[in-house]
């Protein structure tokens, strides 16, 4: 079974073997959780969302009709649930999530401080640039920086073409990149 | 090289990318440069500790189980949901019966008041003089 490809085991599935269905689960869920990760930067909030995206899929399998391969339509939900995941946690979230962009570090002193603080440090920096991102750009950036699809890929999930998505890859790295000398700018003035 | 040229050749997010002497030499003489090289490596490598993350080896195990449950708890919504259902219609039908009952009772005493006041304005004394009264000027004609 473990061999098999994804359409004969949700052929399988639809029959009503429902344990086949642990293959699909085990041959995509670390590529599932880091697309969650890309989105959410927490363990446990990706761990639930994974499972969460699987539990979706097995709901709608029936109405996967292999027009595009499993994987790329397993993708696509994942992001779909992923961006809801944050459009509902920034509802929740508001005030603590405004205390959380607050940025501002000192990288330029960041080789005497510890592992943890700096590691907490990088993820600010991370967060705050991907924030600054429009959400095509974001989704191309993860589906590329976190999964290492191919920019075919990307635009297949996206349903774009691969020009376009070229594009935004270009202008999200271009972003990230004049944030980045923005802080440097401010640091330089504090230097 | 200038810091233009420096920018352009930095582009760490294509991996693999390594910097040639002159960019090299560039970031140690420029400090603006060499932050913005700093930043952009820290930025990768947070990329890097994400991705790094492994997904519980239980994450299978917990979604079948959810699934399993799902499906065993299908069976008794399904009942609940239709014994909701009938205990719906029967409710209606029942406060139709006890509601036409008490309309039956009520229009009964309504009756029953009727034919009281009947019997008891019939032969009554006052009811005649009452009733001239009434009808004063049709008798006088």
């Amino acid at each position: 079974m473990k061999t098999q490809p994804d359409n004969a085991i949700i052929e399988i599935v639809n029959k009503g073997d429902k344990q086949a269905y642990r293959y699909l689960v085990e041959r995509y869920q670390q590529k599932v959780f880091q697309t969650c990760m890309g989105f959410v930067h927490n363990e446990d909030d990706a761990a639930d969302l994974t499972q969460d995206v699987f539990i979706r899929a097995y709901e709608k399998l029936s109405s996967f009709r292999g027009n595009a391969q499993f994987s790329t339509w397993l993708y696509r939900m994942t992001i779909n649930m992923s961006l809801n995941f944050l459009r509902k946690r920034k509802v929740a979230g508001w005030f603590q999530r405004m205390d959380d962009d607050s940025i501002n570090v000192n990288y330029s002193s960041y080789e005497y401080t510890d592992d943890n603080v700096l590691r907490l440090e990088q993820k600010k920096l991370l967060k705050h640039a991907l924030s600054k991102l429009s959400r095509s750009q974001y989704k191309a950036f993860v589906l590329s920086h976190y999964q290492d699809l191919s920019n075919q890929q990307v635009a297949d999930v996206m349903k774009l073409k691969v020009k376009a998505v070229e594009s935004l890859l270009f202008r999200a790295r271009r972003r990230m990149r004049d944030l980045l000398k923005q802080l440097v700018k401010g640091e330089s003035h504090e230097m | 090289m200038k810091c233009s040229e420096f920018e352009r050749e930095i582009d760490l997010f294509n991996r693999g990318t390594v910097l040639s002497i002159e960019a090299q030499k560039h970031a140690s003489l420029c400090p603006r440069c060499s932050l913005l090289l700093q930043h952009e490596k820290l930025l990768l490598s947070a990329i890097d500790q994400e991705r790094q993350v492994t997904v519980s080896p239980f994450l299978s195990t917990r979604v079948m189980a959810h699934l399993e449950r799902t499906e065993s708890g299908f069976g008794f919504k399904y009942i609940r949901y239709k014994f909701l259902q009938v205990a719906v219609i029967l409710f209606a039908i029942l406060g139709g019966f006890i509601g036409s009952g008490l309309m039956d009772r009520n229009s009964r005493l309504e009756d029953f008041d009727i034919i009281l006041t009947d019997y008891f304005n019939i032969d009554h004394d006052g009811y005649g003089i009452e009733d001239s009264w009434l009808y004063y000027d049709i008798y006088e004609k």
